[in-house]
């Protein structure tokens, strides 16, 4: 358990607080409860709580899906970023090696359709999901790939890759996706 | 013997209610703005608050049940309608031209909604924490969560529910 917090935990949990977060777990508006509203104008200290928890509530619906950084997850990070530059420079050089780029000729009777998009020998491909505030859209996308934010979900070509890419824009919960790659399984 | 006369207003009849609203709305507009003050609206917010709240008072006039005290369904009115602007002002890209003139009285929510969201998270016990942010910026169900902490279902909605106590209670040093 992390103790950093300092503040107290408020003792307070009377039966109005009490029906301010049943409505809150249903995800309903406490203010259009009757109930709550007559409290409110008797008590204008619980109306500024009460503005104050949802306001906050509010900040934090709309806040980044980004979780703030350890050590470890900076390094990774920076992991990443090396694996992406290396993805780009992949991704820019396969289609001047591929059929097309010698004049669009279509691939050999019996050939793999997917071959030819496959990651390199020694390089694995990764679909990297950075997830958005759109909480619809992330619901979506982790029962789609069980994926959470920030996972990267590894793929092993790049065919699959695009695939889940457009599975994932069609939920719209992404904002930023890449392609990565990194040396060796 | 005769009713005492109310010093509420209260809507009547649901045919003379627009004419009763039209009368006590006006009437109201000092302890709503007293109310609202009282409740953490910035006085140069106020103006916009209070207008929104009777625009919104006035449109959904036929809510008002007959009988029901005019006040406390106003005020919630004009907190809702306080709480919406500065959730759209949080929604506003933070860049742009649009952003500029933050000093300006109508910009107030903006100003205010540059909430550090991430140093009152901080603040939270690592449990609470971590549902608050799947709960309200994941929308992952509370049974969801007790199956991926593998907690019961009431134990999350107490920690959820000690969160939230915090968050409200939470002054932030200003």
């Amino acid at each position: 358990m992390n103790t950093r917090s300092t503040d107290p935990a408020p003792r307070r949990d009377d039966a109005w607080w009490r029906l301010v977060h049943e409505h809150v777990d249903a995800r309903r508006d406490p203010l259009a409860d009757p109930r709550i509203a007559a409290e409110l104008s008797a008590d204008p200290e619980r109306a500024a709580e009460l503005a104050a928890l949802l306001d906050r509530l509010d900040a934090v619906a709309c806040s980044s899906a980004r979780p703030r950084r350890t050590a470890p997850q900076l390094r990774r990070a920076a992991v990443a970023a090396v694996a992406l530059l290396a993805a780009a420079l992949v991704l820019t050089l396969v289609p001047f090696a591929g059929p097309s780029s010698r004049g669009g000729a279509a691939p050999p009777p019996g050939a793999d359709p997917a071959g030819d998009r496959a990651a390199p020998p020694g390089v694995v491909l990764r679909w990297q999901v950075r997830v958005t505030r759109d909480a619809a859209g992330v619901r979506t996308v982790r029962e789609l790939r069980g994926a959470r934010h920030g996972d990267v979900a590894t793929v092993q070509s790049h065919t699959e890759a695009r695939s889940l890419t457009r599975t994932a824009d069609s939920a719209g919960a992404i904002l930023a996706w890449s392609l990565c790659a990194s040396a060796g399984p | 013997m005769p009713p005492q006369p109310d010093a509420t207003p209260r809507a009547t009849d649901a045919d003379d209610a627009t004419a009763s609203l039209r009368a006590a709305l006006p009437a109201s507009e000092p302890a709503l703005r007293s109310f609202l003050r009282r409740a953490g609206v910035a006085a140069g917010a106020l103006d916009d608050v209070v207008q929104e709240a009777f625009a919104r008072a006035w449109r959904s006039r036929a809510g008002l049940d007959r009988g029901r005290a005019l006040e406390p369904w106003l005020f919630a009115i004009g907190l809702r309608a306080w709480l919406d602007l500065r959730a759209r002002a949080r929604r506003l890209p933070a860049s742009g031209p649009a952003a500029e003139p933050a000093a300006e009285p109508t910009d107030f929510a903006r100003v205010d909604a540059r909430l550090d969201v991430e140093q009152l998270l901080a603040r939270l016990p690592r449990t609470e924490r971590l549902l608050l942010a799947r709960f309200h910026r994941d929308g992952a169900s509370l049974e969801t969560l007790a199956a991926e902490l593998g907690m019961p279902l009431n134990t999350v909605k107490s920690h959820l529910h000690r969160a939230r106590r915090r968050l409200a209670a939470w002054r932030p040093a200003r």
